[in-house]
């Protein structure tokens, strides 16, 4: 890192704002310390002064001097001057050299400068002093040095060897800081630019603390997760597109191929014609379906939703299959326990249904049942519930079956796109419901509408009638005022 | 003769509708870009127009609206290989009758031409009649001489249809988009077992076949010679 980048760095910034302001925080209550402390220390020294002072006066013109030179005496730092002069401002006893002039002699303390004169020596002292003019026509001057210099000294050099330092560690501190974060970043952009450079399995370092810097590098890493899967699924829908293509593909050529060769009939040739067709309508099929699943997952349609009764929406799909089902000899049946009216697409909502129920009655073997219900156990999410009595899904594939193009291996012979599921789940992803799997004695699958997606709702009682108006939910022609009496079983009526 | 403009840049394909429209029985006038295309449109001398989408020059969609806008009528089939429901949504908006997706199979364009050339009159019949074939939309029964033919909603919603569109060959794809009304392809059995469900009330083993199955292409309701 170059210096003027160093010096301009975040970190230095903030640590010497941060310094300046708590530098003036501390002098500014040193400052109050100290006026603080000179105002009491005045009070003090003025008491003392003042008392001292009456005292002596106040004492026989013998005593006077003894006690003064006494007190002198009980002064070994010499800061407590006093003198006595005489009417002429001889000196008479004392420390005092000379009678300062300007001298207020009102017996009450004052600023003064005085030349103290003695054993240790001459030396210009400012003091508070009281002076009183005795009744013998003496002056007597009591002093004592005002510390109070001393005392700004001390704690301006206290500031002084106290800040300097601190200020000195909070650089270092900042700079071990905006060097640390700097190498974070470094290494961050060296990861970066490894992901830029394709390598999607790279993730930034972190610590699992709950540093910014720490959170940011998790979600950044939370964001490659969710991208390399997408890649990944790309990839491999790429892979099985190839792949899906290239059957249908094949079979149109090998059979066109066939025919030129070895047609010898006009049946022949249509006969492989009708094939080549056959294998393009499934290639034709197969991209129409992917389009169609991209256009889902990239539609943010939620604003055209609208409220979908979800028991029409059952019937209608059931009455949809019915006849396909029984072709199968398979029984399809709808069990409506409660009406309910979701937000949504009626349209995408019956598409994934219905590929649920096409799934459900191409995979169940002649003879079994397949069942839709709807139903909302408590006051909470509603279910449709597709079931059947086919093979199922073992638990180790079931999150496979809703990749694009994945069909169980055991069902690779019967026929279908394999795309139907991941329809399914981006029609519920777009509304923002639950899909779920399960594999009993059959395969379940289950769109879980949650309470927030629900705008009405309504038990139905066996045997009610059915409110429903449109004519897709009638069961005969003409039968509008009817109704459809029994919700369990019309579906499986004509059986 | 029905006049047809193709509007069309695909020679190949061009050369394939034109010439399958042409066999059977239409006159065909084909433009290879969009100015082309809309300066033949304008003189509005066809009967029915194919435009696909995506033109040289000029957008197909901007075509229909143009003409839409200076009220030629002719009904538009428009062609394109953007199959989205957003995009169709979109093509019919702009002016168009119908919307079909490539590829396509040929005798589904051809359907869709002769249905949108023929479409149903809007008739106050409430009594809809082929042959022996009797449907009262009142009543919502079904006849035929004077048997009675018991009718699920669903097949009676077909029956009518069809009737409606009798002689007209109905591809899978039409009949579940406008009979069912729902914008995806379904398995394609499941026309065909529906339509099964019907014939055999429609057409005893004894009487003569009213509902043709037209091979891989479609169905035809016909009234019996």
């Amino acid at each position: 890192m170059r210096p003027l980048e160093f010096a301009r760095s975040l970190q230095i910034r903030r640590t010497l704002l941060l310094f300046g302001v708590l530098a003036c925080a501390i002098a500014l209550s040193f400052a109050i310390v100290y006026l603080q402390v000179k105002n009491d220390l005045i009070a003090v020294i003025d008491g003392a002064v003042t008392a001292e002072a009456n005292r002596i006066a106040a004492a026989v013109p013998e005593q006077r001097i003894q006690m003064l030179e006494e007190r002198l005496r009980q002064d070994p730092r010499r800061i407590k001057p006093g003198g006595l002069f005489d009417a002429e401002g001889r000196v008479l006893a004392g420390n005092i050299e000379t009678l300062p002039p300007g001298l207020r002699i009102d017996g009450t303390p004052h600023d003064l400068s005085i030349v103290r004169h003695d054993a240790f020596g001459r030396e210009r002292q400012d003091v508070r002093a009281a002076s009183r003019a005795l009744p013998t026509g003496e002056t007597l001057v009591i002093g004592y040095v005002d510390e109070n210099e001393q005392i700004a000294e001390l704690i301006k050099r206290g500031l002084a060897f106290g800040l300097v330092p601190a200020l000195c560690l909070a650089l270092a501190a900042a700079a071990l800081f905006s060097m640390q974060a700097q190498k974070q970043v470094e290494e961050v952009n060296a990861r970066v630019q490894r992901i830029i450079a394709g390598d999607l399995r790279q993730r930034l370092p972190t610590q699992g603390t709950d540093e910014p810097l720490d959170k940011l590098a998790a979600i950044f890493n939370g964001m490659l997760d969710e991208i390399q899967e997408l890649v990944q699924n790309l990839a491999n829908v790429g892979d099985n597109i190839a792949h899906d293509l290239r059957t249908p593909l094949t079979r149109v050529r090998i059979s066109l191929e066939r025919a030129l060769g070895d047609g010898k009939s006009l049946a022949d040739l249509q006969a492989a014609v009708h094939q080549g067709i056959a294998g393009v309508d499934h290639a034709t099929s197969i991209v129409t379906a992917l389009l169609r699943i991209r256009e889902i997952e990239q539609t943010r349609r939620v604003t055209g939703f609208g409220d979908v009764r979800l028991e029409a929406l059952v019937r209608a799909v059931c009455d949809l299959y019915q006849p396909l089902a029984e072709e199968k000899n398979i029984k399809l049946s709808a069990n409506i326990e409660a009406a309910v009216m979701a937000r949504g697409d009626r349209d995408l909502l019956f598409e994934a249904l219905a590929n649920l129920v096409d799934n459900a009655v191409k995979y169940t073997p002649e003879g079994g049942h397949v069942g839709i219900a709807l139903t909302r156990p408590t006051n909470g999410d509603a279910f449709i519930r597709v079931s059947d009595t086919g093979p199922g899904v073992p638990e180790s594939e079931r999150h496979l079956i809703m990749q694009r193009f994945y069909r169980s291996e055991r069902s690779r012979h019967t026929k279908g796109l394999g795309l139907g599921l991941s329809l399914v789940a981006a029609i519920v992803k777009l509304h923002g419901l639950r899909f779920s799997l399960a594999s009993g004695p059959g395969f379940v699958a289950e769109i879980a509408f949650p309470s927030s997606c629900i705008s009405g709702f309504r038990p139905v009682e066996a045997g009610e009638p059915s409110q429903d108006g449109p004519t897709q939910l009638d069961l005969r022609a003409g039968a509008t005022n009817q109704g459809g009496g029994d919700d369990t079983q019309h579906c499986a009526r004509s059986l | 003769m029905p006049r047809v403009l193709l509007i069309e840049d695909d020679r190949e394909a061009a050369n394939a509708i034109t010439a399958e429209l042409v066999e059977r029985g239409y006159d065909v006038d084909w433009a290879a870009d969009g100015i082309e295309g809309l300066d033949r449109a304008r003189a509005a001398d066809a009967d029915i127009m194919i435009v696909d989408r995506l033109l040289p020059k000029l957008d197909g969609l901007t075509i229909v609206e143009t003409i839409r806008q200076q009220r030629v009528r002719a009904p538009v089939l428009v062609l394109s290989a953007l199959g989205a429901v957003d995009d169709r949504v979109e093509g019919l908006r702009a002016g168009g009758d119908d919307y079909l997706t490539k590829p396509f199979a040929i005798a589904e364009l051809v359907a869709r031409i002769e249905a949108l050339l023929r479409r149903p009159a809007e008739s106050r019949d409430t009594v809809l009649r082929v042959g022996p074939l009797e449907l009262d939309l009142l009543s919502r029964t079904g006849k035929r001489g004077t048997r009675t033919i018991e009718l699920l909603p669903r097949e009676f919603r077909l029956l009518e249809y069809m009737m409606r569109r009798s002689d007209q060959l109905l591809t899978r794809t039409m009949l579940f988009e406008d009979v069912w009304k729902y914008k995806f392809v379904p398995n394609s059995n499941l026309v065909d077992v529906h339509m099964g469900r019907l014939r055999r009330k429609v057409d005893l083993p004894d009487e003569q076949t009213m509902i043709h199955n037209v091979r891989g292409e479609g169905f035809i309701l016909r009234a019996p010679a």
